[in-house]
C-alpha cells in the first residue's frame, strides 16, 4: 500500500464524509425550517364570538367571530371548529371586516371561510366574520377554536379557542338598558280659598295636597319648594299681601285668630325636615326651600308629601283677590 | 246602535249633573281643587361618551304617566352640586352650558300615557379638559287653573364624559365610633362609623369598594359594599360603617377599601383603612357583675356562717370573737 493511495482514500474519505455532513446540514436545516414553520403558528388574538339568539335550537342565528391576526400570511382558509357539538344549518356571510371575500361551508362541527382572493393579511390586523342562517346546537357550553391557514391549509394562527357560550333551553340573552327616571305627581293645579272675617271656618282655611314622587335613581331625590318674590297678593289698589306667618326655614305654631298670615306645614312618608314636626308652619320664599327628600330609590311605592297651606285673614285684610304661583321642584341626587 | 248611544249619553249627562250639585257642595266648603298633573323624565344612568370639537346628542324622555294630556317646556338651568349627591338649580342658565347646549323650543304636549323624546344637542368646546360635565335641564308644566296656581317641575341632568386622561385624586377618612364608647372601647353589640370620601382634586370621580369586617373570633369577613358612587371636585360622600361583634365581648375591625381610576381608566388607585374597636355587649357587663356579685357572695356565705356558729359556741367571750374576725379578714 502506497502513501499515495493512502492519501487518496483519505481524500475520497473527507470528501464522503463532507458530503454526508453537507446532506446532514441541509436535512437538519430542513427539518428546522419546517419545525420552525409550524412553530411560527401564532396565537390569535381578542378573539370573540357572540350569537343573536342564544336558544337551543333556536334557527337563523347569526355566530359573529372576531379576531386580530398575530403572524403575517396569504390566509386562504378560516377553520371555525365548534367544540362538542355538530352544526346545522346553511351558513351565509353577513360581514367580513379585515379579510378579502369568500366562501363559506359547514361540515360537522366546522366552518370553514375560504377566501376567494388571498392576499397577505398583516400581523395586528382585527378581522370580523358573521355567518347567518345557524342552527343552535343543544344545550350545553361551547367553545370556538379559530385558526387561519393558507389555502394549503398550512396554520398561520392559531388554532386558539373563544370564551364559552352557553345555549340554554329556557333562555335568551338580553340587553335591558333602564333609564334614570322619575316621576313626580301633583294632586291639584291651583286652588282658591273663598275666605270671609266673619266667621272663624271661614276666616283660617287650609288646601291639602299632596306630592307624589316615584324613582330609581340610586341617590334618591330632593324636592324644594318656592313661590313668587311677593307671595300671596291681590290686585287690589296698593296691591296688598298676606304676610307669611314666618320667615322660610323658621317653623312656628300657626297663630290664634284674629290673625292675617299665609304659611304651609309638611307631612308624609318621604323623609320631611325636622322642622316641621308637631304641624309646625314656615313662610314661602322665592329661594327654594326643601321640604322632603329621600337617600335612596323610592321602589314601587311612591312616596308623598302632603303639603297643607293654610291662610288666616281678619278684617284688617283688605279686601281682594290673592293670587300666588307654589312651585315644587324634586331634583334626582347624582350618584 | 243608536239605542245604545243615547243611553251614554244620557248616563254621561246624569254624572255631569252630579258633579255639578258637587261642585256646588264644595263651594260651601270654600275649596276648590283643580285636576292632578303628573311628569315624568327619563335620562340615560351612565355617563354619555363626547368628544372635544365635536357635537353630540343627549337622550331624554318625557313622560305623561296621568290620564289628561300635559304641555310642557324644557330648557337649560344651571345646577349646583351638593354633598352627598344633593343637587340644586342655580336659578339661571348655565354660563359653561348655556350657549352650547341645544334644547327644544317652545311648548311640548304629551298625551295621557305617552312620551315625547327630546334630543339635546350639546356642542363640546375643543379646549375642554377631560372631565366629567353636567347639563341641567328643567321641565316645568305650563300652569293651569286659577288662584292660587300650583306647579309641579323636576329639575334633572344628563351627565356627559369627556373622554381623556385626568388626574384624580380623592381622601377617605373613617369618623366614629358612633354611640357611647370611650375611645375605641365601643358599648354595645356593634360598632358604627361614618366613611367619608373627599374629592381633593379638580375632576369628578367615581369610586367604589367595600367594607370587609372581620372580629377576633370570626376571621372570614362580613362584606358591607360601597356602591359605585360620584363625587365631584370639592365635595365629600359619606356611607354608614357597621360591624357586629360574633362574640358580646370582641374585637371588630373594620377593613375599608375605597378604589377609584388613576390618570386612565386602565390604572385604578386605592385608599385602605384599617380600624379595630373593642365591642362589648351591655349584658356582657351586666352579666360580669352579676358573676362577680355571685362569686363574692359565695366566698362571703361560709366565713359569715363560721363566723356565726364560731360566736353561738363563744359566749361571753366576745373579746376573742372580735379579734378572730379580724384575724380573718387580714387573711
Amino acid at each position: 500500500v502506497s502513501l499515495r493511495s493512502i492519501k487518496r482514500k483519505l481524500r475520497a474519505a473527507s470528501r464522503v464524509s463532507s458530503m454526508t455532513a453537507l446532506v446532514f446540514v441541509i436535512v437538519v436545516g430542513m427539518c428546522a425550517a419546517l419545525t420552525e414553520s409550524v412553530l411560527a403558528a401564532g396565537t390569535l388574538t381578542k378573539i370573540s364570538w357572540s350569537v343573536s339568539n342564544n336558544a337551543a335550537g333556536a334557527t337563523g342565528v347569526n355566530y359573529s367571530y372576531s379576531f386580530t391576526t398575530a403572524t403575517s400570511g396569504t390566509i386562504g382558509l378560516v377553520v371555525f371548529t365548534v367544540s362538542g357539538g355538530t352544526l346545522s344549518g346553511t351558513p351565509t356571510i353577513a360581514a367580513n371586516y379585515g379579510i378579502g371575500a369568500g366562501s363559506v361551508a359547514e361540515v360537522g362541527n366546522t366552518i370553514t371561510y375560504t377566501v376567494t382572493t388571498p392576499v397577505t393579511v398583516a400581523a395586528g390586523i382585527p378581522v370580523l366574520l358573521e355567518f347567518g342562517g345557524n342552527t343552535n346546537m343543544a344545550a350545553g357550553a361551547y367553545t370556538t377554536a379559530i385558526k387561519t391557514e393558507t389555502s394549503a391549509a398550512v396554520a398561520i394562527d392559531g388554532p386558539t379557542n373563544s370564551q364559552s357560550l352557553t345555549f340554554a333551553a329556557t333562555s335568551t340573552a338580553e340587553t335591558i338598558v333602564v333609564t334614570q327616571s322619575l316621576t313626580f305627581t301633583l294632586n291639584n293645579t291651583a286652588f282658591t280659598l273663598t275666605m270671609d272675617p266673619s266667621l272663624a271656618s271661614l276666616a283660617d282655611q287650609t288646601n291639602v295636597s299632596t306630592l307624589t314622587v316615584l324613582t330609581n335613581a340610586n341617590s334618591g331625590y330632593t324636592v324644594s319648594v318656592a313661590d313668587n318674590t311677593t307671595g300671596l297678593q291681590s290686585s287690589s289698589v296698593g296691591n296688598p299681601t298676606i304676610p307669611d306667618v314666618a320667615t322660610a326655614g323658621t317653623y312656628v305654631s300657626w297663630p290664634a285668630a284674629p290673625a292675617s298670615a299665609s304659611g304651609y306645614t309638611v307631612s308624609g312618608t318621604a323623609t320631611i325636615p325636622t322642622g316641621f314636626s308637631g304641624t309646625k308652619y314656615t313662610g314661602l320664599a322665592s329661594t327654594a326651600q326643601q321640604i322632603a327628600s329621600s337617600g335612596g330609590p323610592t321602589g314601587t311605592t311612591a312616596q308623598s308629601i302632603i303639603v297643607t297651606n293654610q291662610v288666616a285673614i281678619d278684617y284688617a285684610t283688605a279686601t281682594g283677590t290673592y293670587t300666588d304661583t307654589i312651585v315644587y321642584t324634586v331634583t334626582p341626587n347624582y350618584s | 246602535v243608536d239605542l245604545h248611544a243615547r243611553k251614554r249619553l244620557a248616563f254621561a249627562l246624569a254624572t255631569a249633573m252630579i258633579a255639578v250639585a258637587a261642585g256646588t257642595g264644595a263651594g260651601v266648603a270654600a275649596v276648590q281643587a283643580a285636576t292632578s298633573r303628573s311628569i315624568a323624565v327619563g335620562v340615560p344612568t351612565d355617563p354619555v361618551l363626547v368628544r372635544p370639537g365635536e357635537a353630540s346628542e343627549l337622550p331624554i324622555r318625557v313622560i305623561n304617566p296621568g290620564a289628561t294630556a300635559v304641555t310642557v317646556m324644557v330648557k337649560g338651568e344651571g345646577i349646583r352640586l351638593g354633598n352627598d349627591g344633593h343637587v340644586a338649580l342655580t336659578g339661571r342658565p348655565d354660563p359653561e352650558w348655556s350657549t352650547r347646549a341645544s334644547f327644544p323650543a317652545g311648548e311640548l304636549t304629551i298625551q295621557p300615557q305617552s312620551y315625547v323624546n327630546v334630543t339635546v344637542t350639546v356642542h363640546v368646546p375643543a379646549h375642554l379638559p377631560p372631565n366629567l360635565y353636567f347639563i341641567g335641564f328643567v321641565v316645568t308644566p305650563v300652569a293651569s287653573g286659577s288662584g292660587v296656581v300650583q306647579i309641579n317641575q323636576i329639575a334633572s341632568f344628563v351627565t356627559i364624559n369627556l373622554a381623556g386622561p385626568r388626574t384624580r385624586s380623592l381622601t377617605a377618612t373613617v369618623e366614629g365610633p358612633q354611640g357611647w364608647h370611650i375611645g375605641t372601647f365601643v358599648l354595645g353589640s356593634k360598632v358604627t362609623g361614618t366613611l367619608v370620601v373627599r374629592n381633593t382634586g379638580r375632576t369628578a370621580v367615581q369610586f367604589w369598594g367595600e367594607n370587609n369586617v372581620t372580629s377576633l373570633f370570626r376571621s372570614d369577613p362580613v362584606e358591607q359594599r360601597i356602591p359605585v358612587s360620584l363625587v365631584p371636585a370639592g365635595r365629600y360622600r359619606e356611607f354608614r360603617l357597621s360591624g357586629a361583634g360574633w362574640l358580646p365581648v370582641d374585637i371588630v375591625t373594620l377593613g375599608v377599601s375605597v378604589t377609584y381610576p388613576g390618570r386612565t381608566a386602565v390604572s385604578t388607585r386605592q385608599i385602605l383603612i384599617t380600624r379595630s374597636y373593642w365591642v362589648v355587649a351591655p349584658w356582657a357587663i351586666l352579666a360580669f357583675l352579676v358573676l362577680v356579685a355571685l362569686l363574692a357572695a359565695w366566698w362571703a356565705l361560709p366565713h359569715r356562717q363560721h363566723s356565726r356558729s364560731t360566736s353561738r359556741g363563744r359566749v361571753g367571750r366576745p373579746a376573742t370573737d372580735r379579734l378572730w374576725v379580724k384575724s380573718r379578714s387580714r387573711w
